[in-house]
Order: structure tokens, then C-alpha cells, then sequence
């Protein structure tokens, strides 16, 4: 947790990186905003999929040199995390994105691997959040320079 | 009335002088001899001038008591009545005629006999045919019933799983964040460890419940079951030595392929055989067994494992996969192994058995199918779905949300 928001480039030192955190539930929400803006991101919330399919939209109309993070949940109210992502996806926007779920099955593993997504089970350490959060970024990074 | 009923259920083999008999009786068969019999019997009390309702007299009580007890007890019976009658015909003709025909004697009563065991074999496979059925119904029914359950309650523990992990993951997030923030306590250094290492406790239980109440759709690949099972019990050997358990293990010289998941059906061999080792507190011998056999026209593996513990009350053999249902000691184990070993199995098709006698071991069984290994891909299956629907023109449920999981499960909560 003493991490910086982890290998922030010098070039984009003022702005911190964001991190877009998709879940119906305002504690986990909470919980996720309070890990992330210790380890140095900007945090913005959705709250089902819906929410999570436009603020997608917004990272969009406001592109950053760096790379932005989604994090969102599975089974949540209007369109599912995954559907919400999958929409996404299919336009060629390639956001780093980690998938949360309580119900890590295979079925769900294949769909998130389809999409290019990490998958972090619930419940998870801070470490866990951490080591899935760099891996996302690192990859990210690497396959857009 | 029901240990008469499974006692000559039980009591199979026949009595070698009937056996000829016996091969040649059947419901149809019997219908033309016995009309044949009392042909035969009318026209000996025609000649000696008995009566046919004597005859009937007798075949009632044997009857009953063929039905009622056993075939031996039927035959008893049988033998009396023919004694009985054959010794009146003689008093009778020795009063009032003085004198007896020893064919007659021997044609009619003889005949009789024959009547009366034919009778007596008759109601006795009669009543096994209806026992066995009886039986039989009762056992689908109980199994049905038992799926249904623990679908049900299988159900249940995903649903709770599920709503569960999101709280739980809040609770260990901020039990981390609590002690990552700098100048804390000792005590609260503690506490905060104390909640993670329980709410990662609770994470382990959820997971396993999710393991039982899935459905659908693990990735399976063509294994070989006996280095499959020849690697799980290498692994298991060392505990077992350790709690001086046997391990034996026989398995076939070639290989048996099966399209199975490597990593859940090693985890419900292990789950077994620790179940096993564990059922022998005092040490002794366990066998693993994997043979191929026919069933139903298609090949199936049967997995079993034996122990020499103490077996399964007989009140506990139908709650024994229930989640948390367990009779181990406090802290040996959570009462989720066999639940997962269900649901693991029945996920590949197949499904587990139980033998087990009070006193005396008990032998789980598990048979996968070799050959029609089930499709595990979500398209096949919602094609599986259906092709399963009723002709009605209704769409069924799976296929009319594309968002949903192909297990039936809401993709949107």
C-alpha cells in the first residue's frame, strides 16, 4: 500500500493514473476506492452496468496517454459487468480490465480469458489487488508502446 | 409381514428338485398347465368319484400361506392337505366299501400334490415379482427424491455463496486497509489479522459450497484414469502411512481414457480415500479400485474405495452428502467433502454410491461415463437446453436471456 500508483510514467506526473471501479455494492465500492487511492489512482465509481457501460463511454471522450484500469464486478443490476465490457471490447477499445467476481467458475474464467481480462475471485487480499492491478497496467503498456 | 415379504425375496435359490420346474414356469406358461392339471384332477374325481371342491379347499389355505410366509411354509402345507385328504379317502372307503384302489388313491391325490405345489410356485414367484417391484419403485423414487434435495439445496448454497463473497470481500479489504493505515496499536494489529484470517476461513467454506452447487461447464480434456488415480494415491500415501492405513490398489493394466476434468475428479478421489483413512482411527486397510465396465450398452469407469472403519449408521446414509453434514470430530472436517465429490461427479455425468454396513466399512462408488462424455462448451450446451424443451412453443427459459449463464444461473442479478 505504500506503492505509488504503480510505474507512473514522469512525462504525466501531475495527473494521477485513473481507475474506473464497477460494483452494485456501495460498501465494496467504498472498500476498492479507499485500496486504490492509497496505492495512488484516481478513482471514479459505477454502480451497475449500465452506469459502468457509460463511464466507459467517458474514458473515451477524454483519452489519457496512459492506459486507464477497469475494475468491475460480474453479476450486477441492468447489464451484467461482463456484457457491459464485452460491448466495449467488440469496438476495438482496449482498457486494461480486471473482473471481480463471488462465483469464479469455469464458464465465467473462459468469458473473461475471451475478452482479455484478468480475473480476481472475491474475497481478495490487498496484495492480491495490488500484484492483478500492476500485471494489468504492465501488459497494457507493453502492448500499446 | 414385510420380513416375510424380503425374506423370500432374499431366498433365491431353489430347491434343486424344482429347479427343472421352476425354469419353466412364468406368469404365461403356467395359465395352459394349469388348465391341463385340473383337467387331469376333474377326470380322476370323475372316475373316483371325489369331489373338485375338495380339491379347492385345500389350495385356498395353501395359498395363503404361500403368499403370507414362504414357499416352504406353502409346500409344508401342500403336503399336508394332499396326507390329509388321501388318508379321509381311505377311512371313507375302507368304511363303506371295505375295500381301496391304491391307482386311484395314487391318481387323484398324486394329481392333487402336483396341483398344490404348482400353486404353491406359482404365488411364490408371483409374490417376489410383486416384492421386487415394489422395491424397485421405492429405491428410483428415493433417489429422486435425494437428487432433488441436494439439487435444491445445492441451489441454495450458491445462492448464499454468492451473496456472501461481496460482504465477506468488504470485510477483509477494510480489516486490511484498517491495518495497513500506520500508527496502530498492537490490539488493533491483532484484530485486524484475526478478521482476515477468518473472513479468508469463511472465503475457503464458500468456495467449496460453490464447488458443490455449480453447474455445468469445467473444462475437460481426454485423461488417462489410472495415472490418474495412480498420482492421487502416491499423494495419499504418506497420511496414510502416517495414520497406519494400508493403501491398496488395483487398477487396470491398460489405460482407460475419459473426457474429466483432471483436477476435480483427483479432488474427489482424495477426498474418498481421506475419508477412508480418517473412518480408521485405529489403522487398517484400504482399497482403491478402478475397473471398466458395460452399463446399459455404454463403457463406464467404476472408482471405488473401501474401508475397514466403522461404516455409516444406517439413519445417517441418506444425509451423508449433504453440505455440513458430517460425524468426524470437531476440526477434522467441515462436512463439505462429499458434497463437493457429488457435485463434482454428477457435473461429469456420472454419479457416487454407497455400501456401507454398521460395524463393518463402508465402499463408495463412483461411475463416469467413458464414452458420451458431456458437452462442455456453453453453446452446446444451451443447444443441449433446446433440443430438451417441450414441443409446445415455449422458448425455454436458457435461451431467452443471452445474458445468462448457461447453467440457468441469472446473469443479471
Amino acid at each position: 500500500m505504500t506503492q505509488d500508483a504503480f510505474d507512473r510514467p514522469t512525462s504525466d506526473a501531475r495527473r494521477p493514473p485513473r481507475v474506473l471501479v464497477a460494483d452494485d455494492s456501495a460498501e465494496q465500492r467504498w472498500t476498492l476506492r479507499l485500496a486504490l487511492s492509497m496505492m495512488g489512482f484516481e478513482v471514479t465509481e459505477a454502480a451497475d452496468g449500465r452506469e459502468l457501460f457509460w463511464a466507459i463511454e467517458g474514458l473515451e471522450r477524454h483519452p489519457a496517454t496512459e492506459p486507464e484500469l477497469v475494475i468491475a464486478d460480474v453479476y450486477m443490476p441492468v447489464y451484467n459487468g461482463l456484457d457491459a465490457l464485452g460491448a466495449w471490447s467488440e469496438g476495438g477499445q482496449r482498457h486494461p480490465l480486471i473482473v471481480i467476481t463471488a462465483f469464479p467458475d469455469e464458464v465465467l474464467r473462459r468469458r473473461v480469458a475471451d475478452l482479455g481480462a484478468f480475473l480476481l475471485a472475491k474475497p481478495f487480499k490487498l496484495a492480491a489487488l495490488a500484484r492483478t492491478v500492476r500485471l494489468a497496467l504492465r501488459r497494457a503498456r507493453a502492448s500499446s508502446s | 409381514m414385510t420380513d416375510a415379504a424380503t425374506a423370500s425375496v432374499r431366498q433365491a435359490e431353489p430347491a434343486p428338485s424344482v429347479a427343472w420346474l421352476r425354469e419353466r414356469l412364468t406368469p404365461t406358461s403356467v395359465i395352459p398347465m394349469a388348465l391341463v392339471a385340473s383337467l387331469l384332477i376333474g377326470a380322476g374325481d370323475f372316475v373316483t368319484g371325489v369331489d373338485v371342491a375338495f380339491t379347492l379347499l385345500y389350495v385356498f389355505p395353501i395359498a395363503l400361506g404361500t403368499w403370507y410366509r414362504d414357499r416352504r411354509f406353502g409346500w409344508i402345507l401342500a403336503v399336508l392337505c394332499a396326507t390329509l385328504s388321501a388318508a379321509a379317502e381311505v377311512g371313507w372307503r375302507l368304511e363303506h366299501r371295505g375295500h381301496v384302489r391304491f391307482f386311484w388313491l395314487f391318481w387323484n391325490h398324486g394329481g392333487s400334490l402336483g396341483i398344490f405345489v404348482l400353486c404353491v410356485e406359482v404365488l411364490h414367484r408371483l409374490r417376489a415379482y410383486v416384492e421386487n417391484e415394489r422395491l424397485g419403485r421405492r429405491r428410483v423414487i428415493e433417489q429422486l427424491r435425494h437428487a432433488e434435495r441436494l439439487n435444491v439445496v445445492g441451489k441454495l448454497a450458491a445462492g448464499v455463496a454468492h451473496e456472501l463473497g461481496t460482504p465477506l470481500n468488504v470485510i477483509s479489504t477494510a480489516a486490511e486497509l484498517l491495518d495497513a493505515d500506520a500508527p496502530a496499536s498492537p490490539m488493533t494489529h491483532a484484530s485486524c489479522r484475526m478478521i482476515i484470517e477468518q473472513s479468508g476461513r469463511m472465503a475457503a467454506i464458500i468456495r467449496q459450497l460453490l464447488d458443490f452447487g455449480r453447474r455445468g461447464g469445467s473444462d475437460r480434456s481426454t485423461t488417462d484414469l489410472v495415472s490418474l488415480v495412480e498420482s492421487t494415491i502416491a499423494l495419499m500415501r504418506p497420511l496414510a502411512r502416517k495414520r497406519h492405513v494400508e493403501l491398496s490398489l488395483a487398477v487396470p493394466k491398460q489405460s482407460v481414457a475419459a473426457a474429466v476434468n483432471r483436477l476435480e475428479i483427483g479432488q474427489v478421489l482424495s477426498n474418498l480415500v481421506l475419508n477412508a483413512i480418517q473412518a480408521m482411527p485405529n489403522g487398517g486397510r484400504s482399497v482403491v479400485r478402478l475397473d471398466v465396465e458395460r452399463e446399459r450398452g455404454s463403457e463406464v469407469a467404476v472408482l471405488s474405495v473401501s474401508d475397514e472403519g466403522n461404516g455409516i449408521r444406517p439413519e445417517d446414509v441418506p444425509r451423508v452428502f449433504d453440505p455440513f453434514f458430517t460425524t468426524k470430530d470437531v476440526g477434522e472436517g467441515t462436512g463439505l467433502g462429499l458434497s463437493v465429490t457429488y457435485g463434482i461427479v454428477s457435473d461429469h455425468g456420472g454419479r457416487v454410491n454407497v455400501e456401507t454396513e454398521w460395524g463393518h466399512g463402508s465402499c463408495f462408488t463412483v461411475v463416469l461415463p467413458l464414452r458420451a462424455a458431456r458437452p462442455s462448451s456453453p453453446r452446446s450446451e444451451r443447444h443441449r437446453r433446446v433440443r430438451e424443451a417441450p414441443q409446445d412453443g415455449r422458448v425455454p427459459e436458457a435461451s431467452q436471456n443471452q445474458g445468462d449463464f448457461p447453467d440457468g444461473r441469472a446473469g443479471v442479478k
